[in-house]
């Protein structure tokens, strides 16, 4: 009689026994993205290298009738890499070459693995580099970039990864692998590469992606302004887009962020500020004084205490240090932290803070805030114990009320952390529930079984996460 | 196929008869109605639906394949619904009827000096929905990108003659799929678009446009890649020749258009006749914004509506392989309009008995080069499809078309390999 193999067996006979992790010890390390709230444990990981590879086993799942996932650094904050259903993780992280560097077509072709930085790393000899910057641009992977549709504080001026994805290469479900896109800028048919980018790693398995790369500006400008309060500062914001400049990026800090940041960095932000803004403003060196002293006027006539130009190269790399390491600083003045990603149209940012704070009070909860402001992206930063029961639901609640209150301002329940299974229950608050059916047709398109990703994005009837407070004080989270 | 009695009849349920018309040449429609409600548009979906009446949504006809016969049902023009444009200047975003002339909405946008950054061609006939729904574009598409990059939000009625919305009214935004990309350049073969937001720029308070005259696109697009070292504020570039260009002759005048503050711009103007050096052509013929806006109206109203018109897509490097090879074919009637940086390409050929030759020749260019191509119009005899190389892709593009629209009440037969 024929033996049958589990699917544990044949996805060591694929790949080896040593790219096959199966022991319960080792899977805890995949139990959730950076978004520790949400937990649980998959049953097998796989450390697939090629195309190939990831075909064979998906097509194996599949076979399987077992729930599968891509994963590569986990760096995610609404629970896209957590294996809601259990099953398989297809960890990406071994495919992380650079295929193709070309300068004539101003692209490169990577594999989903490598870490969004070492692009940049890679052409910047060459005076260009890959615009989207995630504050966890040192760890993230290009792929997580793509399925999340990835922003950063320079999208302000140069977009979000869609804008900058011409194509990939990925594995459907049934293990198919299918090139949507390519190098060329247009190709004809409905655009599925602009459609796959941002959903989540629900619709298939990315394992090429071809990028824009863009060219370094001339000259960059970064201006740190100083505010007594926070809604000054938000409001100095919409006044700059309103003026019709559109810097770079625009960045709040408020207090209670600053304060983590300069005890444990000592970047130069002032201890005694509500809140500062770090503007960048970048293009033709003869244009950038004017551009920043209307800017530095416009903060001025908002109350600003100070606005002045980093004068070197270490002073705007410390400035831009401690913003993308803000997160990191939290984790020294709170056991835990949950990161909200909401939106505003940015005329209501200064509403949306005022209110993040109200609401955090009202829970007696400490909110700090970092926002992408010239976006209109909060990032509220809800500081909590895990070990309190009590604090781990309130800060759930003010999450939620924030989302809630973001939407009431005609705004978004994510900017660019995606939906996942962290806010696939307020999806609604958002979309009817015939929006949200044709999504699924899509989906089911793509993913007719639902084994790819599930759980995710939509609404579920039962919350099959594990919450699990005590295991959040280890992790680190990015924005 | 039915009557167009019998769905006119059918029609009258819904619509006045001042409301119903008899296509124009060139449809592939049998009647056109003018609905004045969004109301409307739903209803005349589910009658589609129940019904089996084939729709065509309907812009300003601008990119209208010429189609021979007439194998559908009822073009959809929305017109003349009357809504207005909901322009937030504060958060430079706009949401714009799809009826609305691309012109008017950019005229009423630039009152608080802003505007969609898109340029498509006709945009004084052309509809908002008619330039999403045809990805159209123009030369600034060099600074900001197409559609894709612009659009935040849109409604749709689907099949069901629902409306439903993707996206948000917010310049960022990840919630649920980007279906918005899935209907940019979908010809209406999903559903009726109904309004679009859009992410808005700020009105350069400057633009400057030099120009300069090449014998042959080799020597052109040599400027483009000198262009890509040195810092310059390039809001648009393209290379025109024969119809588009308004000064005529039979050379290439590559156009770059600087825009910003006035102090910045001016001074760029030196440092761009720097390339003297490597391409000494470049004779500083410089227009104002006045004079600018002007001229590109003039190139952008130009459809030559004779003979081939075509627009191919090769990668930029491949640009100039493109046209090593078809450059000693083109006579002085062949036209061309070249977007250096996004390796595109419209080309308009004389109808003559050797032009299917020369298309041929073309399309086999393009193909071995991994490019692309649509026809915008052929002679009514040409044995050409409308886009004739094909993404490897397709059979899930079928799959999404069966998906939204399973009867296949959306101007069925249309796109891309037949979807």
């Amino acid at each position: 009689m024929k033996k049958t193999y589990s699917l544990i067996e044949q996805l060591q006979q694929l790949l080896g026994k040593d790219r096959v992790i199966s022991d319960p010890d080792e899977l805890i390390v995949f139990e959730c993205d950076a978004l520790t709230l949400h937990k649980n444990i998959p049953e097998v990981v796989v450390l697939p290298e090629s195309t190939e590879e990831v075909s064979a086993i998906t097509k194996l799942c599949s076979e399987h009738k077992t729930p599968f996932l891509a994963r590569a650094s986990g760096t995610g904050l609404s629970g896209g890499a957590t294996p809601a259903k259990g099953g398989v993780i297809i960890q990406l992280s071994r495919m992380n070459q650079i295929l193709k560097l070309d300068y004539e077509d101003e692209i490169a072709v990577v594999q989903p693995g490598v870490i969004n930085l070492h692009l940049t790393e890679a052409v910047s000899s060459r005076n260009y580099h890959f615009a989207p910057d995630p504050s966890s641009e040192k760890a993230c992977t290009i792929g997580g970039n793509v399925a999340e549709n990835a922003g950063g504080p320079h999208t302000l001026k140069y977009g979000v990864t869609t804008n900058h994805v011409l194509g990939m290469k990925t594995v459907m479900p049934t293990g198919e692998i299918v090139e949507l896109g390519g190098h060329c800028e247009d190709s004809p048919g409905y655009d599925l590469t602009g459609l796959f980018t941002g959903s989540e790693g629900t619709f298939g398995i990315i394992t090429e992606v071809t990028v824009k790369l863009t060219r370094n500006p001339e000259s960059i400008k970064t201006l740190l302004a100083v505010f007594n309060s926070t809604e000054d500062a938000s409001i100095s914001v919409s006044n700059i887009i309103a003026e019709g400049i559109i810097p770079a990026a625009m960045e709040l800090i408020d207090q209670l962020a600053i304060s983590a940041v300069e005890q444990h960095l000592n970047v130069g932000y002032p201890t005694d500020a509500a809140a500062v803004l770090l503007i960048e403003i970048d293009g033709i060196a003869t244009s950038l004084d004017e551009e920043a002293e209307r800017i530095r006027q416009i903060c001025l006539s908002n109350g600003a205490m100070i606005a002045q130009i980093a004068r070197t190269d270490k002073e705007r790399e410390d400035l831009w240090r401690g913003r993308k390491e803000t997160v990191g600083t939290l984790g020294k003045i709170t056991p835990a932290y949950y990161t909200n990603d909401g939106v505003v149209p940015r005329s209501k940012l200064p509403k949306i803070l005022t209110e993040a704070f109200h609401i955090g009070n009202k829970y007696g909860l400490r909110v700090a805030n970092i926002c992408h402001a010239g976006d209109g992206n909060i990032h509220p930063l809800i500081l909590y114990n895990p070990d309190d029961k009590n604090e781990v639901e309130n800060a759930i609640k003010v999450s939620k009320e924030i989302i809630k209150k973001c939407i009431e301002l005609g705004g978004s329940i994510t900017g660019e952390h995606g939906v996942g299974t962290e806010k696939s229950e307020y999806l609604g608050m958002m979309f009817s529930k015939e929006d949200q059916e044709q999504m699924k047709k899509i989906r089911d398109v793509f993913n007719s079984d639902h084994l790819l990703n599930p759980g995710k994005i939509f609404p579920t009837q039962s919350k099959r996460n594990k919450i699990n407070p005590k295991r959040t004080k280890k992790l680190k989270g990015w924005l | 196929m039915k009557s167009p009695e019998t769905i006119g009849n059918k029609l009258k349920s819904i619509f006045s008869t001042e409301e119903i018309t008899p296509s124009e040449k060139g449809l592939p429609t049998q009647l056109t109605v003018y609905p004045s409600t969004i109301g409307q548009v739903c209803e005349l979906v589910k009658l589609a639906r129940k019904d089996q009446i084939t729709l065509f949504p309907l812009g300003g006809g601008t990119h209208l394949f010429s189609y021979g016969n007439k194998f559908l049902d009822v073009a959809v023009s929305l017109k003349r619904i009357p809504s207005a444009l909901d322009h937030s200047p504060a958060d430079l975003v706009a949401t714009v009827p799809a009826g609305m002339t691309f012109s008017s909405a950019q005229e009423q946008l630039s009152k608080n000096g802003q505007m969609i950054s898109l340029d498509s061609p006709h945009t004084n006939s052309s509809t908002v929905g008619g330039i999403i729904a045809s990805n159209s574009f123009g030369q600034r598409r060099y600074r900001y990108g197409t559609a894709r990059d612009c659009v935040l939000e849109t409604t749709l009625i689907n099949s069901k003659g629902l409306a439903v919305k993707s996206g948000a009214k917010t310049v960022k935004n990840v919630s649920g799929y980007d279906l918005n990309k899935l209907y940019i350049g979908s010809f209406g073969t999903l559903g009726i678009l109904i309004d679009i937001t859009f992410k808005l720029y700020p009105i350069p308070e400057k633009r400057v446009t030099i120009s300069a005259d090449f014998e042959s696109p080799d020597k052109a697009l040599k400027l483009t890649t000198d262009l890509r070292k040195i810092p310059l504020d390039i809001e648009s570039t393209c290379i025109i020749s024969g119809v588009w260009n308004p000064s005529g002759g039979t050379n290439l005048t590559y156009f770059i258009t600087l825009a910003g503050c006035e102090k910045v711009v001016t001074p760029q103007i030196d440092r761009l006749l720097s390339t003297k050096k490597t391409s000494p052509e470049l004779n500083c013929t410089t227009l104002s914004s006045a004079e600018s806006d002007r001229f590109w109206s003039v190139v952008n109203q130009t459809y030559p509506k004779d003979g081939s018109n075509a627009i191919i897509t090769v990668t930029k490097k491949y640009l100039k392989l493109f046209f090593n090879s078809i450059f000693p074919y083109l006579t002085t009637d062949y036209s061309l309009k070249i977007f250096p940086d996004s390796g595109i390409v419209y080309i308009h050929c004389p109808e003559d008995d050797d032009t299917s030759e020369f298309i041929k020749f073309v399309i086999d260019t393009i193909r071995s080069l991994g490019g692309y191509l649509e026809f915008l119009s052929l002679p009514q005899e040409s044995i050409f499809e409308r886009w004739p190389i094909l993404p490897s892709s397709l059979p899930w593009m079928k799959k999404i078309k069966m998906a939204l629209d399973p009867e296949g009440i959306f101007a069925p037969g249309t796109f891309v390999g037949g979807i």
